[in-house]
C-alpha cells in the first residue's frame, strides 16, 4: 500500500476531486447540522464602540469609578435600544454596619406564591416561561423531607391545603457560600453587607456555582431572556436587577437595589401574610434579631456548613 | 365578755382572707409580666420600639359611627339579637359566641372601641384591643415577629394594623387560589404526575391494620 | 529555522495520502462541519438548544469531557513502561499513546468550551487578563492540569521526533524527568476532574471520597482499551506495526482496572442501599428509578452488563489472547465506561435536585451533533499527527529519497539489531 503519491501523473485531477469531495463533506455537514428556525434574539442596535467596550469590560471589582460609570452608560444605551424605555442603572454600595438577614415564618406562609409574583415584577427576569428566584414547596405535614416536596401544586386549587405546609426557598445568602468558592472567574462574590452578587458582565456561564449551591438558588439564562417592554422595571442596580443577557447566571440579590436604600425586598412587600421578616443582623433592636433570639428558628441543610442568612421559624 | 370575744373574732375573720389575697398578688412570677393587663391600654405601647400605623378611620365605611348611633337615630341596644336593618353583612365568627358588638364597641362613645376593663380605644389602634386576649401575638407584633413592617427596614417604623389582614369579626385567614405554578426551561416540560408522597407513619399503621383485618 | 522546516515538513506529510486517507479525512470533515454549524446555532440562541436545564445543568458535553479525561490519562500506561522501564515494545508505540493523549485532552478542552454559556468571555478564565479563582475553584485546577498535560504530551514526543528528524539522539535524562512528571500529571488530571464533582457537598451522589479512585480505575480501564482498539485499527490499515506484547500488556491493565472498578462499584452500592437515606436518592434514581421516572435505568444496567462481560472475556486467557474477542471486550469496556462515567455519573448527580425535584435529562440531537464535531476534531488532529510521526520514525523525512518499502526494511532491520544487541547484553550478564 502506498502512502505517498507525489509522483502520480494525474495529480491535478486528483487534487481537484479531493477538494470537491472535502467541500461536499463540509457542505453536507452544514446541512446535517440543521441550523434551526429558533427565533433570532432581539439584541437591539448596539454601536460597535459599545460592543467593543463591553467585550473588554473588566471585572466589577477591578474597575475604577469612572469605568463603572462608563459601563453603566453603555448598559443604559443598550437597554434603551433594546426596550425603547429609559432604564436607570444605579450602583448602590453596601451600607456600613449592615449585614442583611431574612427570616420566614412557616406557620404563617399560606403558599399563595405572592412573593414569587412580587419578585418577578421587580427583578426583570425572563418572562413566559418565567424565570423565578423563589420556589414555594408544598410539603406534607409531619416531616421535613424535601424529596416529598411539590413545587408545582396547581394554581387552580385553593391553598393552604389540609395536611400541607409551605416552604419558600430562595438564595440564602450564605455566610460561607459554596457558589463563590466554585466560580472559576470570581464572577460571584459576597459583599460586605452579606449579599451574594453576580457580575453579569463577567460570568462565563460555566454553571459551576449552580452545581455547588445546596439550595438550588441559581438560575441560568439558557437563551436570550424574554422580557417584554411592559414588564421592564426601569429602576435597576448594576449588581442586582438590571436586565440580563443570555448565557449568564442570576439569582436573588435580596433586592440590593431596594434594600441598600433602606427599603424592603419585593418579596417581603408582596407577602400578604407577613411571614417574611427582613432586616439588619447587626442592629440588636431589629425585628430579625428579635425573631432569631426569641423564636425557635432553623436553617436548611445546616450540616453543610454554609451558614445561610435565611432562617425559618414557626409559632 | 362572750359578746366581746365574738365581735373580735368576727373582726379578725377577713384578715386571713386579705392576707391570702396579697400573698397571691406577690407570688406572680416575673415572667408573667407579658400577661399583665395594663391599666392604661397605651401603656402597652410605651415599652416597645416606637412605630406608627396607617390611619384606618378615613377608610371605614360607616365611620363616624356617631352619625347614626348617638345623634338620636338609633337607640342604644345591648341585647344579643339578629341584626335586621343594618350591618347584616357582619357574620360574627370570633370568640366562639362569647362576644357581642358591645364587647369591643363602646356603647356610649360610639366612635371608640372599648376594652374589657372599659377603657376607650381608638379605631386606629385595634392592636390594643386584640392584645387583650392575643397578648403573645401582640408582643410579637410590637417586636416585628407577627404582622409586617412596611416600606423600610430602617428609619421610622410603620407596621400593618391587625385589621389590614384580619377581619376582626371573622379573623381566620381564608384559603384562596395561589399564583401561577413554576415554569420549566423554554422548550422543556414538567411531568409531575408521579410525584410520590411518602405515607405518614399513622397512615402506614392504618394500612397495615387494614390488611390484618382483611386476613 | 530548522524548527520551522520541521513543521513545514510535518505538514507536508500530513497533507499527502491516498484516496482512502482523504476519504477518511472527508468523513471527519463532515462531522466537524456538522458540529461546527450546530455550534454556531448554539452561539446564536444559547444553550437552550441542548437538553440541559436549571435542574440538570450539565449534560452530554461534560459527560464526554469526563470520559475523555480518562482516555487522556491512560497514555501514562504506555509512558511508564516505555520511558521508565525501557520496555522496547512500549517504546515503539508510546508516541502513539501520547498522540492520543494530545487529541483527548484537546477534546476535553473543547467539550468544556462548548459547554460555556458565554464562550466570548473565555478569556476571563485566565490569570491575566482575566481573573482566576485559584486555588479555590476546581475548574481553574482543571484548566491548569489539562493544558499542562496537553503541553507535556506535545513536548515529549515533539522533542523526540525533532531529534530523530535531525538525526540526533535525545537527552534521555530530560525525557525521563518529563516522563515522571507526566506520570503524576496524568493522575492529577483525573483526580482534579473527580474533585470537580466531589467538591460539591450539595450533591451527595458526587460528594464521595471514592469518586477519585474510581475515576482512576475507570480511566485505566477505558483508556488502554481505547488504545488497544486504536492500535488494532492502525495495525489493520498497516499504518503501524504494533507488537502483540504491548497489546497483551494493555489488556492485562484493562482487566485489572475493571476488577478494581467493579469492586468499588459494589462498595458504593452497599453503602447507598444498605441503609438507604435521603442521600441515596440519586443512586436509587440511577439504578431503580424514582417517582416513576427511570430514563437512566436501562443505560446503567447495560453499562454494568458490558463491564462484567468485558471483564469475563478479559479474565479468560484464551479469549484475551484472541484478538477478535479482545477487540470485542475492549469495545464493551469502552462503551460500558463511557455510559457509567458520563451519563451514569454526571446526570444522576443532578437528580433529584437539592430541593428534591426529579427532572429528567435527555441530550438533544443538536447536542449530540456538537459532540460528534468535537470527536471529529480530535480524530482529525490524531490522524494529522500520526502521519508525520510515522514518517519520522521510519526515517522518511530525514531522507526524502528513501522509498517506503526500503524505509520499512531499514526500520525493521534497525529494530532487530537493537533487539539482538539487548539479548547479547543479557547473555553476557548471565554467563560471563
Ligand atoms: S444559597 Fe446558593 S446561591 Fe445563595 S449564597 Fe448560598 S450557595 Fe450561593
Ligand atoms: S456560571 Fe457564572 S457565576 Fe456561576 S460559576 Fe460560572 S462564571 Fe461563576
Amino acid at each position: 500500500m502506498k502512502f505517498t503519491n507525489n509522483n502520480l501523473p494525474d495529480l491535478g485531477r486528483r487534487k481537484a476531486i479531493r477538494l470537491v469531495g472535502m467541500g461536499a463533506a463540509v457542505g453536507m455537514g452544514a446541512l446535517a447540522s440543521g441550523s434551526s428556525s429558533l427565533a433570532t434574539p432581539n439584541m437591539g442596535n448596539v454601536s460597535l464602540a459599545d460592543q467593543v467596550g463591553s467585550f473588554f469590560q473588566d471585572h466589577y471589582k477591578r474597575m475604577s469609578p469612572e469605568e463603572i460609570q462608563e459601563a453603566i452608560e453603555r448598559l443604559e444605551r443598550k437597554y434603551k435600544s433594546k426596550y425603547q424605555v429609559e432604564v436607570k442603572v444605579g450602583d448602590p454600595k453596601p451600607l456600613p454596619d449592615v449585614l442583611f438577614g431574612y427570616a420566614l415564618n412557616i406557620s404563617k406562609c399560606q403558599g399563595y406564591r405572592e412573593c414569587v409574583k412580587g419578585c418577578t415584577a421587580e427583578n426583570n427576569q425572563s418572562k413566559d416561561p418565567n424565570l423565578e428566584y423563589i420556589r414555594v414547596l408544598e410539603m406534607d405535614r409531619g416531616q421535613m423531607n424535601l424529596e416529598t416536596a411539590d413545587p408545582y401544586y396547581p394554581s387552580t386549587e385553593e391553598v393552604p391545603k389540609p395536611g400541607k405546609f409551605y416552604l419558600p426557598i430562595q438564595c440564602h445568602h450564605c455566610e460561607n457560600p459554596p457558589c463563590v468558592k466554585a466560580c472559576p472567574v470570581k464572577a460571584t462574590w459576597k459583599e460586605p453587607d452579606g449579599i451574594v452578587v453576580i457580575d453579569y458582565n463577567w460570568c462565563i456561564g460555566c454553571r459551576m456555582c449552580a452545581n455547588a449551591c445546596p439550595y438550588w438558588a441559581r438560575k441560568f439564562n439558557w437563551t436570550e431572556p424574554n422580557l417584554p417592554v411592559d414588564t421592564v422595571n426601569t429602576q435597576t442596580g448594576y449588581l442586582s436587577n438590571r436586565p440580563r443577557e443570555k448565557g449568564v447566571m442570576e439569582k436573588c440579590t435580596f433586592c440590593a437595589q431596594r434594600s441598600r436604600e433602606g427599603r424592603m425586598p419585593a418579596c417581603q412587600e408582596a407577602c400578604p401574610t407577613g411571614a417574611r421578616v427582613f432586616g439588619n443582623l447587626l442592629d440588636p433592636d431589629s425585628e430579625i434579631r428579635y425573631v432569631l433570639e426569641n423564636k425557635n428558628v432553623f436553617r436548611l441543610k445546616e450540616e453543610l456548613n454554609t451558614e445561610p442568612k435565611f432562617w425559618y421559624y414557626s409559632d | 365578755m362572750n359578746r366581746w370575744l365574738l365581735w373580735m373574732f368576727l373582726l379578725c375573720l377577713p384578715g386571713p382572707l386579705w392576707a391570702l389575697d396579697t400573698e397571691e398578688i406577690k407570688s406572680i412570677p416575673e415572667t408573667a409580666k407579658v400577661a399583665h393587663q395594663y391599666d392604661d391600654p397605651l401603656e402597652a405601647v410605651a415599652r416597645v420600639p416606637a412605630f406608627v400605623t396607617d390611619s384606618r378611620i378615613d377608610q371605614l365605611i360607616y365611620y363616624p359611627c356617631e352619625n347614626c348611633h348617638t345623634k338620636g337615630m338609633v337607640a342604644p341596644n345591648d341585647k344579643v339579637r339578629t341584626l335586621e336593618l343594618m350591618h347584616m353583612e357582619i357574620n360574627l365568627d370570633h370568640g366562639k359566641g362569647r362576644f357581642w358588638c358591645t364587647t369591643c364597641h363602646d356603647i356610649n362613645q360610639r366612635n371608640q372601641l372599648i376594652s374589657l376593663k372599659k377603657q376607650r380605644i381608638s379605631f386606629d389602634q385595634p392592636y390594643l384591643l386584640c392584645g387583650q386576649c392575643h397578648f403573645a401575638r401582640q408582643r410579637d407584633f410590637f417586636q416585628g415577629a407577627h404582622g409586617k413592617r412596611k416600606d423600610n427596614w430602617f428609619g421610622p417604623k410603620k407596621l400593618t394594623n391587625c385589621t389590614e389582614c384580619h377581619d376582626p369579626h371573622v379573623p381566620q385567614i381564608r384559603a384562596r387560589l395561589p399564583r401561577k405554578e413554576p415554569d420549566p426551561r423554554l422548550g422543556l416540560s414538567i411531568d409531575n404526575s408521579d410525584k410520590h408522597h411518602r405515607h405518614q407513619p399513622w397512615d402506614q399503621a392504618k394500612e397495615e391494620h387494614k390488611d390484618e383485618v382483611h386476613q | 529555522m530548522k524548527l520551522i522546516r520541521f513543521f513545514i515538513d510535518c505538514a507536508k506529510v500530513s497533507l499527502s495520502g491516498n484516496t482512502a486517507y482523504w476519504a477518511w479525512v472527508s468523513v471527519l470533515l463532515f462531522f466537524i462541519s456538522m458540529g461546527g454549524f450546530t455550534y454556531l446555532e448554539q452561539m446564536r440562541v444559547g444553550l437552550v438548544i441542548t437538553g440541559m436545564s436549571d435542574q440538570v445543568s450539565w449534560g452530554f458535553y461534560v459527560s464526554n469531557f469526563t470520559f475523555l479525561v480518562g482516555v487522556a490519562a491512560a497514555a501514562v500506561m504506555l509512558v511508564i513502561p516505555a520511558y521508565i522501564f525501557h520496555n522496547p515494545d512500549a517504546k515503539r508505540v508510546v508516541l502513539l499513546g501520547e498522540g492520543l493523549a494530545v487529541a483527548a485532552s484537546l477534546m476535553c478542552m473543547l467539550f468544556v468550551s462548548v459547554d460555556l454559556g458565554r464562550p466570548d468571555r473565555i478569556w476571563h478564565l485566565s490569570p491575566w487578563p482575566g481573573m482566576f479563582n485559584w486555588p479555590s475553584s476546581l475548574l481553574t485546577w482543571d484548566v491548569i492540569v489539562l493544558s499542562g498535560y496537553l503541553g507535556l504530551n506535545l513536548a515529549i514526543p515533539g522533542y523526540i521526533l525533532y531529534n530523530r528528524y535531525q538525526g540526533t539522539e535525545y537527552n534521555k535524562k530530560l525525557v525521563f524527568g518529563a516522563a515522571v512528571l507526566s506520570m503524576f500529571w496524568a493522575i492529577s488530571i483525573h483526580t482534579v476532574t473527580a474533585f470537580l464533582f466531589a467538591s460539591n457537598s450539595a450533591r451527595p451522589f458526587w460528594a464521595s471520597a471514592l469518586v477519585a479512585p474510581r475515576f482512576l480505575a475507570t480511566a485505566f480501564c477505558a483508556g488502554p482499551a481505547f488504545i488497544i482498539l486504536a492500535f488494532s485499527v492502525m495495525h489493520k490499515v498497516q499504518a503501524f506495526q504494533i507488537g502483540h506484547k504491548v497489546i497483551d500488556l494493555l489488556s492485562v491493565i484493562v482487566a485489572v482496572s475493571m476488577q478494581i472498578n467493579l469492586i468499588m462499584l459494589a462498595a458504593e452500592l452497599f453503602v447507598e442501599f444498605y441503609a438507604e437515606g435521603q442521600h441515596s436518592a440519586s443512586a436509587r434514581y440511577l439504578f431503580l428509578g424514582l417517582d416513576g421516572k427511570s430514563a437512566l435505568v436501562p443505560w446503567i444496567w447495560s453499562a454494568q452488563a458490558l463491564n462484567v462481560g468485558a471483564l469475563i472475556l478479559l479474565m479468560i486467557e484464551k479469549t484475551r489472547k484472541n484478538y477478535y474477542f479482545l477487540a470485542l471486550a475492549c469495545v464493551m469496556a469502552v462503551i460500558g465506561i463511557w455510559i457509567e462515567k458520563g451519563m451514569g455519573f454526571v446526570i444522576p448527580g443532578f437528580i433529584p435536585t437539592p430541593l428534591g425535584e426529579v427532572f429528567e435529562y435527555m441530550p438533544t440531537w443538536m447536542e449530540v451533533k456538537v459532540a460528534l464535531g468535537v470527536y471529529g476534531i480530535g480524530a482529525l488532529v490524531f490522524t494529522l499527527m500520526m502521519k508525520p510521526l510515522r514518517a519520522i520514525q521510519l526515517g522518511l523525512l530525514a531522507n526524502p529519497n528513501l522509498d517506503l518499502v526500503a524505509a520499512k526494511q531499514l526500520y525493521e532491520q534497525r529494530e532487530r539489531e537493537a533487539l539482538e544487541q539487548r539479548i547479547r547484553g543479557y547473555e553476557t550478564k548471565i554467563d560471563p
